[in-house]
């Protein structure tokens, strides 16, 4: 997928969607507007979009990416759900039809999308490494907007996802300090990265932080 | 019916408890629930199967595998938590600190699991110690200082000869603490969490053993 504003199934409903896209004249990825979204809508979601009830970890990252500036990517073909490649949702204020990518839905397809399909030329992303429990190296290059995936048993098997919104002191009151991660689908607000405070198997998760360029998004 | 079967090892040293813990395990089973554990939480509580229509096995064996998941679930919180453990007011250095736990938690790590774990799953759940062992020496950020479970409840349980698949949910919980370079404790925390787990087991010379162990977050539970 070479060019994300151009819809090339020409017969789709879902190519209508991305024209009437109200965030289409957005041409900027800006990752402050991405964790600003994601802190205004952590506690009770955006109703403007679907809310997959004890499965909205990703779905609330994409959403934030997106109104970060990020544009969907694909045909909008629903039959193409499983494409890693694309990474789009109708929203719900376009009641045209009832679709989305997995890669907007499930971390470890998200995690897929951006490591394998976005991982050259403008759009390349930086990869800080894994580690567990707090293992994650080169913490001081975190900015706003990094991805945080975890994988519960260190199997390597993504199991959820958050972003991150802020630096400072976790407000789950755990003592520790520095990257900030908001999440769903309980919903958590500026906690510490690992979620170690609210994971009683920390010592075995597996983190990996995804970090878009500023340029992804022209 | 549910029953709640209590055996409590209350204001005991670690060291005690790890060793009767270990004893335990290859003849108590058969006999009677039993929990064995150094406890902040002094209950822990057992809802075994109350209607098992697949289960063509005996009650002790019900039982005996029942008591084996829960030590597999207890174990994989506790096998985590080096000995000894540091007081809040510990003088440790953190570096040293560091080297004795990951020391200590790699000596101890195949003589807490293999009497539980069988086959790959030992192998995993071994390895997976001997890798935070590892990592605590490497970079310690925080310490764990306890863990187990509160609760488990058995759902389903099916008997196919010498192999047995349990079903339920269970409440894990840790308790961690930052330290310091200076080997000083920060903020303690005891993060809990109601997993869904799926249970496999096998008998090797007439003991149930587990030989796999899956479990996801339970839904509206976990980070």
């Amino acid at each position: 997928v070479s060019d994300p504003f151009v819809c090339t199934h020409n017969s789709s409903h879902l190519c209508q969607n991305f024209e009437y896209d109200e965030l289409a004249d957005v041409k900027t990825w800006n990752r402050a507007n991405a964790a600003s979204y994601a802190d205004t809508y952590e506690q009770y979601g955006n109703t403007a979009w679907r809310y997959y009830n004890g499965d909205d970890c990703t779905n609330f990252v994409s959403q934030s990416l997106y109104a970060g500036g990020l544009y969907m990517v694909g045909t909008g073909e629903p039959a193409q759900y499983q494409d890693d490649s694309q990474w789009w949702e109708d929203p719900v204020y376009l009641p045209i039809a009832d679709s989305w990518t997995l890669s907007w839905t499930v971390a470890a397809n998200n995690y897929n999308h951006w490591t394998r399909y976005e991982n050259s030329g403008p759009n390349v992303y930086s990869y800080y490494g894994d580690g567990r429990g707090t293992q994650v190296s080169n913490t001081q290059h975190f900015q706003v907007a990094d991805l945080v995936y975890y994988s519960w048993n260190g199997d390597g098997k993504i199991n959820h996802m958050s972003i991150v919104t802020a630096f400072g002191a976790s407000l789950d009151n755990s003592g520790l300090s520095g990257p900030l991660v908001d999440s769903h689908t309980n919903p958590e607000y500026h906690v510490y990265f690992t979620l170690a405070a609210e994971n009683p198997n920390w010592m075995t998760t597996l983190i990996s932080v995804v970090h878009i360029n500023d340029d992804r998004g022209f | 019916m549910t029953v709640t079967l209590l055996q409590i090892m209350r204001k005991t040293r670690y060291l005690g408890a790890v060793l009767l813990l270990v004893t335990c395990f290859g003849a108590c089973g058969s006999t009677q629930v039993t929990t064995v554990r150094k406890s902040d939480v002094p209950i822990l509580s057992i809802a075994p199967i109350t209607n098992a229509p697949s289960f063509n096995g005996s009650p002790s064996d019900l039982q005996a595998l029942e008591q084996q998941v829960a030590n597999a679930a207890y174990l994989k919180e506790k096998a985590f938590v080096p000995a000894p453990t540091l007081a809040p007011n510990s003088t440790h250095l953190a570096s040293n600190a560091a080297t004795d736990g990951s020391t200590s938690l790699s000596a101890s790590a195949t003589s807490m699991l293999a009497p539980v774990f069988t086959g790959s799953e030992e192998t995993t759940e071994v390895a997976a110690v001997k890798q935070f062992a590892a990592s605590l020496a490497d970079s310690p950020s925080l310490w764990p200082l306890d863990g187990g479970i509160d609760w488990i409840k058995f759902s389903t349980a099916v008997l196919n000869g010498t192999m047995a698949t349990l079903t339920g949910d269970v409440q894990t919980w840790s308790k961690f603490a930052p330290i310091h370079a200076d080997g000083s404790l920060g903020t303690v925390s005891r993060p809990t969490a109601i997993e869904d787990f799926t249970a496999t087991e096998t008998q090797v010379s007439g003991v149930w053993l587990v030989n796999s162990y899956q479990w996801t977050f339970a839904p509206g539970s976990g980070p």
